[in-house]
């Protein structure tokens, strides 16, 4: 008898640990949006959190700000000899810029980065947890951001917004293998872009694997690699990373690319939200 | 048990502070991974003068917060700090009350947390993580953790001495 009432008892807890695991997979979704409860607990949770945060971020600000007045002369003489040539630059841009309208408009291309705007925004905490590939921005809803935003950073391409409260939003970086999976990108050889998928990233040495590129080319160490625009979700051109290495896959049909992240994500404290003009 | 409420919030925010500060690439992790609301969890368990239902709700309450306001994995860190607590509770039945075993079952504590991590995530497929960065990530997050769970027993016995705060080993 006794024998019997220990087996149900595994058997609730198995059968208990499956549901479970079930609700789970339901519940820790990137795709599923937070419920308004979570909204403002997230919010309220983080206002308290930047407050307490101030004081911190008083106090690193200040010593960024002298670890840059160290380098500020030298980077001023640099400027000065730069300014003299902006406006001949400038001039040369602006003409640039009206050659691309026109290309563009014969070529009905409308998925580059001059269709969007950017929202600047900062980082108030990073991938703790470490499993998770998140970090939390003070901008959200609120601030016109929506789910599956591009983010990036003046060195490249960051990641995604997958979940936005009102005043604050989660990216999900592009070293997280879940999402990396979907951005289709370019790497440039000779002047054009060879397509490819960036499948994976090895932790330990911290590159990005490109796979399915089927041409068969000298991939260059150094070659930039950007997105394509192809998906829409990423814009084209968006900085990505170079080239480290290339090699044959398992079965020697396609190539698998190494690229090192233009971006160093651990110095990741201000991003920008590329976001869809009008 | 309000000390450790104390502790555990500060623990809490510091966790969220230092992941700005500290590097969190895989490459670059090295022994500074903070996990300071786990290590908490373990050395605050005696100021709850073994009132474990008061226990289980501090457990219940962070793991909550861990997962709303840091890593938008509800309810799966809240469960997990549930068990955490349980098998805090079970270790402290267990182990006589000492530096050595506090840091042991800081040990025990924070392997289990990744674990349970490992397992669970990749089962419901959130993400893929491989046994061999689960064991690298523990053990070279160990060092940094420890220090803490034993600056913070220091601390604490410095301010329950001084205060005559109760606490049962």
């Amino acid at each position: 008898m006794r024998k019997l009432e220990i087996k149900y008892i595994y058997l609730i807890i198995l059968l208990l640990s499956i549901i479970g695991l079930g609700v789970f997979s339901l519940l820790i979704n990137d795709k599923r949006e937070l419920t308004f409860l979570e909204k403002a607990l997230k919010d309220s949770g983080l206002a308290v959190y930047k407050v307490i945060y101030l004081p911190f971020n008083f106090v690193s600000d200040k010593m960024a700000q002298y670890r840059e007045i160290e380098t500020v002369y030298k980077e001023n003489k640099l400027l000065k000899a730069k300014v003299n040539r902006y406006h001949l630059l400038q001039a040369t841009n602006n003409q640039l810029n009206r050659d691309l309208q026109a290309l563009k408009e014969i070529l009905h291309l409308n998925n580059t980065l001059t269709e969007y705007e950017l929202i600047n925004a900062t980082v108030i905490s990073r991938n703790v947890g470490y499993w998770y590939n998140n970090v939390t921005i003070n901008k959200g809803s609120r601030h016109g951001v929506k789910n599956d935003m591009a983010v990036i950073t003046n060195q490249g391409l960051v990641g995604k917004i997958i979940k936005t409260s009102y005043y604050n939003s989660d990216i999900k970086l592009i070293t997280n293998d879940d999402l990396n999976s979907m951005i289709s990108v370019g790497i440039e050889v000779d002047n054009r872009l060879i397509q490819g998928l960036l499948r994976g990233y090895n932790r330990s040495n911290n590159y990005l694997i490109i796979e399915g590129v089927v041409e068969n080319v000298t991939f260059l160490k150094g070659g930039q690699v950007v997105t394509t625009g192809l998906g829409g979700v990423f814009p084209s051109g968006i900085l990505v990373g170079t080239v480290m290495g290339a090699k044959d896959d398992e079965y020697g049909l396609t190539k698998k690319v190494m690229i090192k992240p233009a971006v160093d994500f651990n110095n990741l404290s201000f991003v920008s939200i590329v976001k869809r003009k009008g | 048990m309000k000390i450790g409420m104390i502790v555990l919030v500060i623990s809490f925010l510091l966790d969220g502070f230092l992941s700005l500060w500290l590097p969190f690439q895989f490459n670059r992790l090295f022994i500074l991974k903070a996990m300071f609301t786990i290590t908490t969890l373990v050395v605050i368990y005696p100021y709850f003068n073994h009132k474990n239902s008061r226990f289980y709700q501090a457990g219940l309450l962070f793991g909550f917060l861990y997962d709303i306001i840091y890593t938008n994995t509800w309810p799966f860190n809240t469960l997990v700090f549930l068990l955490l607590c349980y098998l805090i509770i079970v270790l402290n039945y267990l182990l006589v009350s000492n530096m050595i075993n506090l840091l042991i079952m800081q040990m025990v504590v924070l392997v289990s947390y990744e674990l349970l991590s490992f397992l669970i995530l990749n089962i419901i497929g959130y993400t893929t993580i491989y046994l061999s960065d689960v064991i690298f990530k523990a053990t070279h997050s160990l060092l940094l953790n420890l220090f803490y769970g034993w600056l913070l027993l220091m601390v604490l016995n410095l301010i329950s001495d001084k205060y005559k705060i109760k606490r049962l080993d």
